[in-house]
């Protein structure tokens, strides 16, 4: 059998027509016919040829020598060629995959169950077994993040320090529960209502959370929600799971030219998911520390109301109640904490479960 | 770039040949590998990364046609295997040592900064020489100086003088990367200068202050207003975007020339924003599916928009003497984002 392509000897970009000549199984001969000198003929060994895998509907290729190449449009004559004299499967396995449209319906379906599971649930689990494997000095690392934020974001607590005695007093038991989470708490001065936990052990209280605080179990349960996310260890696992992601993203999609613009929004939606489970997980936690020590639980409810509307102000309130859900579900899906109606839920549901018990 | 031009200035010269750009891949096609590629590398853990990187790019390549004859893509699998396995490594050990060993992370990231350069060049001689149109390679050749100037100093200075400088450092980096870049034995050349840069920039400052200070002010004082504000800002943003990349990839090939051969690239505002905009709606709407489609689209596009003039010829270029480049610099490059 003959292919018809195009020669070039590697050194100029000069195309001579060429002419391969398919004879027995172990020879091949190539015919490159010059427009103005006598034709040359290469006898080609195959275990020196090297023989590009099919491609979509690019031209087909063989190289061989110094930087020598045959490129054919003849599909249908390689096919053939490469059916008879395969040397690999390997190579026209893959293009069989990708022409094969069941297959591929198949590979995007698994493609896509793979992806949602190892986002879903193994990127979480393998965080948090990593999370607590790691040895307590690591976390050491990150000693210096209240100096950060105290130079960035606070400013000394207004709080008096009666007050301040008064609080940690009410604090040192459930800080002391569990001594291995090094929980210490710390009051200072920014402009919301908030409350953080940091790697370390720190618990930051704002000076305005405290004074939007109606009565000490209202603290306390902040109190309990913040040591639930030192407790699950949930800032060392949410930077490992981001990290993971990334890597994730690296080895799918292969290349990183497209990392930046398309890659970017579903890798922060996935924090912002990641983000959210942790919160629920510390409202939870908070919930059943109030319920443990015999405190109201609508205390957290009550707090979570009181947070959002010290963050709103009455106009936005208002607006709010008139196309609440649409809002809520929006803002929700943006936000690192879900929605103060689903936390205030939480607490309903938890009451709920203890009746029916 | 000399004798070319005496022996032009000899013969009657006679008006260049345009030569069309035209890339024929196509949008099911690209998506059948893209996602066979994608399977395959999560079933064996990312070891068929490598080749899957290289069938995305001979697909790209292979399909990118210049006067009907398509370019290649020549890496082998197993180079940029080995290279991602060192990338990954350090990348690995560089995350401990941040978590375990404070001093020796800062003395790492020091001497990764100053290795940027160093990998930069060879990322950059590693996609070149594996760039092949008509069976001649590309190549690229540069020193860790001029590297280390486009890419670490010039932006420098264009941060400590407020943006004055900063066309020029856009200047400086673009002509670090074509003057160094070869097809062959032929260097290709760059004629833009300073001023093309900065009316470019001073656009963009411009329709910025036009814009944004009339919304800085409707949002301070008539704030009932301001629920427009986000959606004009958006627009505004993404136009400002758009006019940056057609006018800089305009200035570039518009500017870029190899031997007596030079390139213009016409690209509008409307055009490129059609594309994206389909582009954006369509990976929206698939979760993401539309992707691979979406790279054809953009791909086919930008071809369209350039031509060659060849003054002459295209058979009189000189394949360059051999030479052997690792795939680690690109892929510690693509690890750390740099390159």
């Amino acid at each position: 059998m003959i292919i018809n392509g195009i020669y070039l000897d590697g050194k100029t970009p000069r195309r001579v027509k060429a002419r391969l000549d398919v004879l027995q199984r172990h020879s091949l001969d190539l015919h490159v016919l010059h427009e103005d000198r006598p034709p040359e003929k290469f006898q080609l060994d195959y275990s020196k040829i090297k023989i590009e895998s099919k491609l979509g509907n690019t031209p087909r290729e063989i190289s061989f020598g110094d930087d020598q190449l045959f490129i054919s449009d003849d599909h249908d004559g390689f096919d053939e060629f490469l059916n008879l004299h395969a040397t690999s499967l390997w190579t026209g396995a893959i293009h069989k995959l990708e022409s094969n449209l069941v297959l591929v319906l198949a590979a995007t379906l698994t493609t896509l169950s793979i992806i949602w599971l190892t986002f879903t649930a193994g990127v979480p689990k393998s965080a948090e077994y990593i999370a607590y494997q790691l040895p307590s000095f690591t976390s050491d690392y990150f000693g210096s993040t209240l100096s950060v934020l105290d130079e960035t974001l606070f400013d000394p607590t207004q709080l008096s320090s009666d007050k301040q005695l008064e609080i940690q007093a009410l604090a040192k038991p459930y800080l002391q529960y569990d001594p291995s989470l090094n929980a210490k708490l710390v009051f200072r001065s920014s402009d919301s209502a908030n409350a953080f936990a940091l790697p370390e052990g720190h618990i930051v209280f704002t000076d305005d959370i405290v004074h939007l605080a109606n009565n000490d179990q209202e603290l306390l349960a902040i109190l309990f929600h913040e040591i639930g996310h030192l407790k699950y260890k949930h800032l060392l696992r949410r930077a490992l799971q981001d990290s993971m992601i990334t890597l994730a993203l690296i080895l799918i999609t292969g290349d990183l030219d497209t990392i930046d613009l398309i890659t970017g929004l579903p890798t922060l939606m996935l924090d912002l998911h990641y983000s959210k489970e942790f919160e629920r997980e510390a409202d939870y936690y908070a919930i059943q520390q109030l319920h443990k020590y015999q405190m109201p639980v609508d205390a957290f409810a009550n707090m979570m109301k009181g947070l959002e509307e010290e963050q709103l102000s009455d106009s936005e309130l208002e607006e709010r109640q008139v196309n609440n859900e649409r809002i809520d579900r929006l803002s929700e899906f943006l936000s690192t904490h879900p929605a103060t109606q689903a936390r205030i839920d939480m607490v309903a549901n938890f009451k709920e479960n203890l009746k029916e018990k | 770039m000399n004798d070319s031009s005496t022996a032009q200035a000899a013969v009657p010269s006679h008006t260049p040949e345009r030569l069309n750009f035209e890339f024929r891949g196509q949008g099911m096609e690209y998506f059948k590998i893209w996602i066979v590629n994608i399977l395959l590398t999560i079933v064996t853990f990312g070891i068929y990364s490598a080749w899957a990187t290289v069938r995305n790019n001979r697909y790209f390549y292979s399909n990118l046609y210049l006067d009907n004859i398509n370019f290649r893509y020549l890496a082998e699998p197993m180079a940029i295997l080995k290279g991602r396995l060192i990338a990954m490594t350090v990348f690995i050990i560089y995350g401990i040592t941040s978590q375990v060993a404070p001093m020796v992370y800062i003395a790492l990231t020091v001497a990764l900064i100053f290795a940027i350069p160093y990998f930069l060049n060879q990322s950059l001689s590693f996609e070149r020489r594996m760039t092949a149109y008509n069976n001649i390679q590309f190549r690229f050749k540069a020193s860790y100086g001029e590297a280390f100037m486009a890419v670490m100093i010039w932006p420098i200075l264009g941060l400590l003088s407020l943006g004055i400088l900063y066309p020029l450092a856009f200047l400086k980096i673009n002509q670090y990367v074509v003057k160094n870049s070869a097809y062959g034995t032929s260097n290709f050349d760059f004629k833009a200068t300073y001023g093309d840069y900065g009316i470019i920039f001073l656009t963009v400052i411009g329709v910025g202050l036009v814009i944004g200070l009339p919304i800085g002010l409707i949002m301070k004082f008539a704030p009932a207003l301001s629920v427009i504000t986000p959606v004009v800002m958006i627009a505004t943003y993404i136009g400002i975007l758009l006019y940056f990349i057609v006018q800089t990839n305009n200035l570039f090939f518009n500017k870029l020339s190899l031997k007596d051969h030079t390139f213009t690239c016409n690209a509008t505002i409307g055009s490129l924003g059609k594309v994206v905009l389909i582009n954006a709606l369509l990976t929206l709407v698939t979760f993401g599916l539309y992707l691979p489609a979406a790279k054809v689209r953009m791909t086919k596009y930008w071809c369209s928009c350039i031509n060659m003039d060849a003054a002459e010829s295209l058979d009189n270029f000189v394949a360059a003497e051999k030479e052997n480049v690792t795939a680690l610099g690109e892929e510690l490059g693509q690890v750390f984002n740099f390159a």
